[in-house]
């Protein structure tokens, strides 16, 4: 199915199989930046809460499953901005050069 | 009677019925309606997304569930929160670069449009009617408690609203009403949470010790529960929670409404911003509502400190915000929560029209021979359809305990939704055969499953015990669908399935470069 020649010509293009892998990449480093902790947080809490319960130190209440579960959630911020400054920015320049490039 | 809040909630509503009738002048194509014809802001729709996400049920949920619970509800917290990220990564590029109106256009696209949209648009319509029910049952609860209106007139005047807002302004109505409360509920949860806060001086230690001190639980307050204790329940939960996101409809849907990829992505940082900050100050919010509501006679019935809770248990927000701010601010906090289900009723109500019209109607009956206008004027029959429809449900669910409903919604969205959607965005080999086989087993699976769980088959139906043990099937039925459709697709050795395996090519360039993408348009 060739829906147009310009499609054709994208998916020919040299930096289009570098762009398509430059973000998989990301996207898969990220999933598992954010993922694995959460995961092994969630085991944590099933498999040995009384680790998660000890105060950081004798005159805190913060312990270890607060610092890593607020941790969970400032991380998946942290990785979404991240990602959108990559995609927004050195990924889409390439994006645009690849559309004008094979819009010729 | 709350007269503050009477006055607070008629001028919301006042204000976004001049939204719709602005947004009905701005409203002249199907693009206009189904997606404000692309021209919504990543900020805006950032805040609209928000604003979807966090329903009243959210809001006044998780602040309960932290008082009831501490830690467990911040673990709680932390899987509505994980979704965001990984839908970015996986899929909000893609959604805008390939969707139209709805999530179904996506699955279609390279599919046989016929079978895949009637059953992709049957499991978004479950999805979409097990969440109006619960957001109106909650709308009738709240308003007979905070208003005093009777519960049956409150249901109907919800679903009235909904229905004028969705038919007259369509999405650009729908999109501003939800921003207007999103940006309301940012404020009242940011007021809430500092009024609280000065109580303790600002301080976590004070706070925390505090709340360990008057807590039943004592020090085990701040440490992991019985909520998560088995780990393929809490397995269980997380994926339901994490993946369910990806398979919302009323939230995909929403991804269409931006002029393109970026602002698509834009949205999700502006969205997982407000949500993660608005989800970690209902955790300090909850852990002051022990101290300040837990230990005051005025907010338990008859007066007994540790007894039942007056208005039930979803209401430990309320009682702070009255507590802290008076009157007035318990007005406003409760207007802003009956403005989250409205706007929420809105969104979920056009989703599920735009399944009707769009997929099933001008997809399905007429095989896309309708014309864009006849498709709007049949989402709008469709919307009053469903308007009636989740009143008349509404009512009929009065004073249900509707927890395994959010469950429910989640694991279909999960399993449903979730698997074929991915797999038709990323897999090659996906062919129809393997997309309808998929949401049918994974629709079916995690319906039946629900059924024989704990929550609804011992506490709905009260027999003794359940027969499936977990209250959330997604561990199971999500890998199952997945199995479904590689094995159905697999196999599938049709020309017509050659024929949508090599029109993956064209579609990964649309995906990653928006070639050919639907435009927005301009206003």
């Amino acid at each position: 199915m060739q829906a147009s020649t310009t499609t054709e010509r994208i998916r020919r293009h040299p930096r289009f199989g570098e762009l398509v892998r430059r973000r998989a990449r990301l996207s898969r480093a990220l999933l598992v930046l954010v993922l694995a902790p959460y995961l092994a947080l969630m085991l944590a809490v099933a498999m040995q809460p009384q680790r998660l319960a000890e105060p950081l130190h004798p005159e805190t209440l913060l312990n270890l499953g607060i610092v890593l579960a607020v941790g969970s959630v400032l991380l998946g911020w942290a990785a979404t901005w991240y990602y959108v400054r990559l995609a927004n920015g050195k990924l889409e320049t390439m994006v645009q050069q690849i559309l004008s490039e094979a819009g010729q | 009677m709350n007269l503050q809040a009477i006055a607070m909630f008629l001028l919301f509503v006042a204000l976004t019925l001049g939204i719709t009738y602005r947004a009905s002048l701005r409203t002249r194509t199907a693009n206009d309606f189904f997606t404000a014809g692309g021209g919504i802001t990543g900020m805006q729709n950032g805040l609209a997304v928000a604003g979807d996400y966090m329903s009243a049920a959210t809001l006044l949920g998780v602040v309960s569930l932290v008082y009831a619970r501490g830690f467990d509800g911040l673990l709680y917290i932390v899987g509505f929160f994980i979704g965001w990220p990984v839908m970015l990564f996986l899929m909000a590029e893609r959604l805008r670069n390939l969707g139209k109106f709805t999530f179904v256009d996506i699955i279609s696209d390279r599919l046989d449009p016929v079978s895949t949209r009637c059953m992709a648009a049957a499991s978004s319509l479950v999805v979409v009617l097990l969440y109006l029910i619960v957001q109106m049952v909650g709308a009738g609860e709240l308003v007979q408690l905070l208003f005093g209106i009777d519960y049956v007139y409150a249901v109907i005047g919800v679903g009235a609203l909904m229905m004028i807002y969705v038919t007259v302004g369509g999405m650009i109505a729908t999109t501003w009403v939800q921003i207007t409360k999103a940006v309301l509920l940012l404020f009242g949860g940011s007021l809430l949470m500092l009024l609280a806060l000065a109580h303790f001086g600002f301080s976590f230690e004070t706070l925390a010790a505090k709340a360990v001190a008057v807590h039943r639980s004592g020090p085990a307050l701040l440490a992991p529960g019985s909520l998560f204790a088995d780990p393929v329940s809490a397995l269980s939960l997380c994926v339901a929670t994490v993946l369910g996101l990806s398979g919302l409809p009323h939230i995909l849907m929403r991804f269409f409404t931006v002029p393109n990829a970026c602002e698509a992505r834009k949205s999700v940082l502006v969205a997982s911003t407000c949500i993660g900050y608005m989800f970690l100050a209902m955790f300090a919010i909850g852990l002051a509502a022990i101290v300040i509501v837990g230990t005051d006679p005025r907010y338990f019935e008859g007066g007994q400190v540790g007894g039942k809770l007056l208005g039930g248990g979803n209401m430990v927000a309320m009682h702070l915000a009255s507590a802290t701010g008076g009157n007035l601010f318990l007005g406003f906090l409760a207007a802003v929560a009956f403005a989250t289900i409205l706007a929420v009723v809105s969104g979920l109500t056009l989703a599920g029209a735009s399944a009707i019209s769009h997929d099933i109607y001008a997809g399905v009956l007429r095989r896309g021979t309708t014309t864009e206008a006849t498709e709007v004027a049949v989402t709008k029959k469709a919307t009053l359809a469903i308007g009636i429809v989740a009143v008349l449900l509404g009512i009929a669910f009065k004073g249900q305990n509707l927890a395994f409903l959010v469950a429910l919604a989640f694991n279909v969205a999960a399993s449903a939704n979730f698997p074929v959607l991915v797999l038709s965005m990323y897999w090659r080999g996906l062919t129809s055969r393997g997309a309808v086989w998929g949401v049918a087993s994974g629709l079916v699976s995690s319906v039946t499953l629900v059924f024989l769980s704990p929550a609804v088959w011992k506490n709905v139906l009260g027999h003794p015990s359940a027969i499936f043990p977990y209250d959330h099937p997604a561990l199971f039925t999500v890998p199952l669908a997945f199995l479904v459709i590689y094995l159905c697709s697999r196999f599938d050795r049709s020309a017509r399935a050659d024929a949508e395996r090599q029109a993956f090519d064209a579609q990964l360039v649309r995906a990653q470069t928006g070639h050919g993408a639907a435009a927005a348009s301009t206003h």
